[in-house]
């Protein structure tokens, strides 16, 4: 290191490093790599300086909140059995959260955020406090857009702005202004939502809460059973909606089928046929096996299993030491952008290698832009908790992507958590790609 | 593997990963491809431990399971991807070993240069690394255009390493 770095050195890195270098660039790049060891060293510093700037604020201490944060947490636990078990949780993508019992158990925060789309936060520090996996103590005021938190428990909270929104605790979410939806899809992963009216405790089921100014609520059932004001209190079940306030439930009526279709994509659920189109996905059974123009993710944890829900299907093995061994394809359909993307999979745990808790399996669908980078994620949970052994669930999910998608990844992951065992078997992925323009 | 050795493993990874992980990044400088390719490495290490000879280092052996899997990316992804020519790949994989032995006084002088910033340019440069935004959402919420906002950064992330030069030649 002695001389300053040359400008236009400094450009094609500056480009590499941001995805927006175009090919020519990237071929003089090479040239000039290949052809002087200065500039070797130079884009090694270059890129070296780039990762240190992105795990500088990742490690450092949060001005916000002093909980305990997602990133790099090293956790050696002892053993039991044959082996010693060592867990080393390194969660190397920081939009990755923590398995939600490991969150519970970890003191983690009661909720973290999973995917935004179009969110704009009132306060810019808990903007950069979301996008860095922390939740402020203080409220969340949401003004507009759409975000999902994960709870501890599993449960999922879908905030949609304007909104203000707190996690005062486990299970618990506060709604001051604004409407959630809230999918809790276990036992283990029941929501109480707190409004100035009064609480709605669930009873299994997917339900939205709208908080309005004037202290009064909207309760809306999708499916299951609520209750409202006390776990003694009136109760709301599929199909019907009550206006609420402190002193009790002022009327309850069937919610509209526009009112159901309001609730948006958040309210997708495994009983729902597929929407028209065609399944964009190459060999979504497996039927092929792995192969590079279809399936492929990470070597050594992919195999295909005869026992899947429909013949074949893709066991991702967790084998030892991976934090989220995935399969995933790359789906290319023309400009994407504000086109509706529907993925669904099915998933069981295989009962000679189950999951353990804390392990748990994703959906996801990475958004792509035309340098294949991604910008945007959306992802849905399944199998956590304690799944039956062999027996299969559907995780499905819904969302529009945004301007600029040339591309979608839709990634199967076995959150596995570093543990020695612990397998998914995956089959019959499913994307429809479904135009909401109106027509010409 | 008994429970010593597995302790030991994840002493020596825990403490090595970070380098692991610069190494992987030089070589597919894609961040996100590195980290899978770190993730398969750290298994093909933990699969491989046994052959380890605790009195030799670890982070040369590690890098050489590391390098394999970067090949195989490499080969996996190649109709995909756009990827840096062989001769590079493997010029780079030759001289990190003599790149790497800086990197303490580069993070070092790194933090000094970070502070010398002028407040704007910290505060933008934190946001960059920090949000999980693009550079166009980003580039709305600060009032610039994206190209702005991308020609900032190159500057800044200029200033920065011309600084840590400048550090480092005092220091010699």
């Amino acid at each position: 290191m002695s001389h300053p770095l040359p400008p236009d050195l400094s450009g094609l890195l500056s480009e590499l490093v941001e995805g927006t270098i175009a090919d020519e660039r990237f071929a003089d790049l090479n040239a000039r790599l290949e052809a002087d060891p200065e500039a070797r060293r130079r884009y090694a510093e270059y890129v070296e300086l780039h990762a240190a700037l992105g795990r500088r604020w990742s490690e450092a201490p949060s001005p916000i909140r002093s909980a305990p944060r997602r990133g790099r947490r090293i956790a050696i636990a002892a053993a039991t059995g044959l082996a010693a078990v060592v867990v080393l949780a390194v969660s190397l993508r920081p939009r990755f959260g923590p398995a939600p019992d490991a969150a519970a158990s970890a003191g983690g925060p009661p909720a973290t955020l999973v995917a935004a789309q179009g969110a704009v936060w009132a306060d810019p520090n808990v903007d950069l406090a979301l996008a860095a996996g922390q939740l402020p103590a203080v409220g969340l005021r949401l003004d507009a857009g759409t975000a999902e938190f994960l709870l501890a428990n599993g449960a999922t909270v879908v905030a949609r702005g304007p909104a203000a929104i707190r996690f005062p605790a486990g299970g618990r979410v506060a709604v001051d202004l604004g409407r959630v939806f809230c999918r809790c899809p276990t036992p283990a992963s029941r929501v109480i939502v707190e409004t100035p009216a009064g609480e709605v405790i669930d009873l299994g089921t997917e339900f939205a809460v709208e908080a309005r100014p004037d202290r009064t609520a909207r309760v809306s059932v999708v499916s299951g059973e609520v209750r409202v004001g006390s776990s003694s209190g009136p109760s709301l079940r599929q199909g019907q909606s009550a206006e609420v306030r402190a002193d009790g439930i002022l009327i309850v009526r069937a919610l509209t089928p526009a009112e159901l279709a309001d609730l948006g994509a958040a309210t997708v659920t495994a009983d729902q046929p597929s929407p028209a189109g065609e399944n964009r996905l190459r060999d979504p059974g497996f039927d092929r096996g792995l192969t590079p123009d279809t399936w492929n993710g990470t070597e050594g944890h992919l195999s295909t299993d005869p026992r899947g829900r429909d013949g074949r299907g893709l066991r991702v093995s967790s084998g030892g030491f991976a934090s989220f061994p995935l399969c995933r394809q790359r789906v290319r359909a023309g400009d994407l952008g504000g086109k509706l993307i529907v993925a669904s999979v099915w998933a069981a745990t295989p009962a000679d290698d189950p999951l353990s808790p804390g392990q748990f399996a994703g959906l996801k669908v990475a958004f792509l832009d035309a340098h294949d980078r991604e910008f945007g994620f959306v992802k849905q949970h399944l199998l956590a908790g304690r799944p039956v052994p062999d027996r299969f669930e559907q995780a499905r999910l819904a969302a529009v992507a945004p301007a600029g998608t040339a591309a979608v990844s839709v990634q199967l992951i076995l959150y596995a958590d570093r543990r020695p065992a612990g397998s998914v078997v995956f089959d019959d992925v499913d994307l429809r790609v479904v135009n909401v323009q109106p027509g010409p | 593997m008994d429970d010593d050795r597995s302790r030991q493993f994840v002493m020596l990874f825990a403490r090595h990963e970070r380098d692991l992980y610069r190494y992987v990044l030089t070589l597919l400088p894609s961040p996100a491809d590195a980290e899978d390719v770190v993730q398969e490495a750290a298994t093909a290490l933990w699969q491989n431990f046994e052959s380890f000879d605790p009195d030799r280092p670890f982070l040369p052996w590690a890098c050489r399971f590391a390098y394999h899997q970067v090949l195989n990316f490499r080969r996996r992804q190649k109709t995909h991807r756009r990827l840096f020519s062989d001769a590079v790949v493997e010029a780079l994989a030759a001289e990190w070993a003599g790149h790497a032995a800086g990197a303490d006084a580069r993070r070092e002088a790194l933090d000094g240069c970070l502070g010398k910033l002028p407040a704007t340019d910290r505060d933008l440069v934190r946001l960059r690394y920090t949000s999980e935004e693009d550079v166009a959402r980003l580039a709305e919420r600060t009032g610039q255009t994206p190209n702005a906002l991308y020609k900032a950064l190159q500057r800044i992330r200029k200033t920065l390493l011309d600084c840590m030069t400048r550090t480092l030649a005092q220091e010699r």
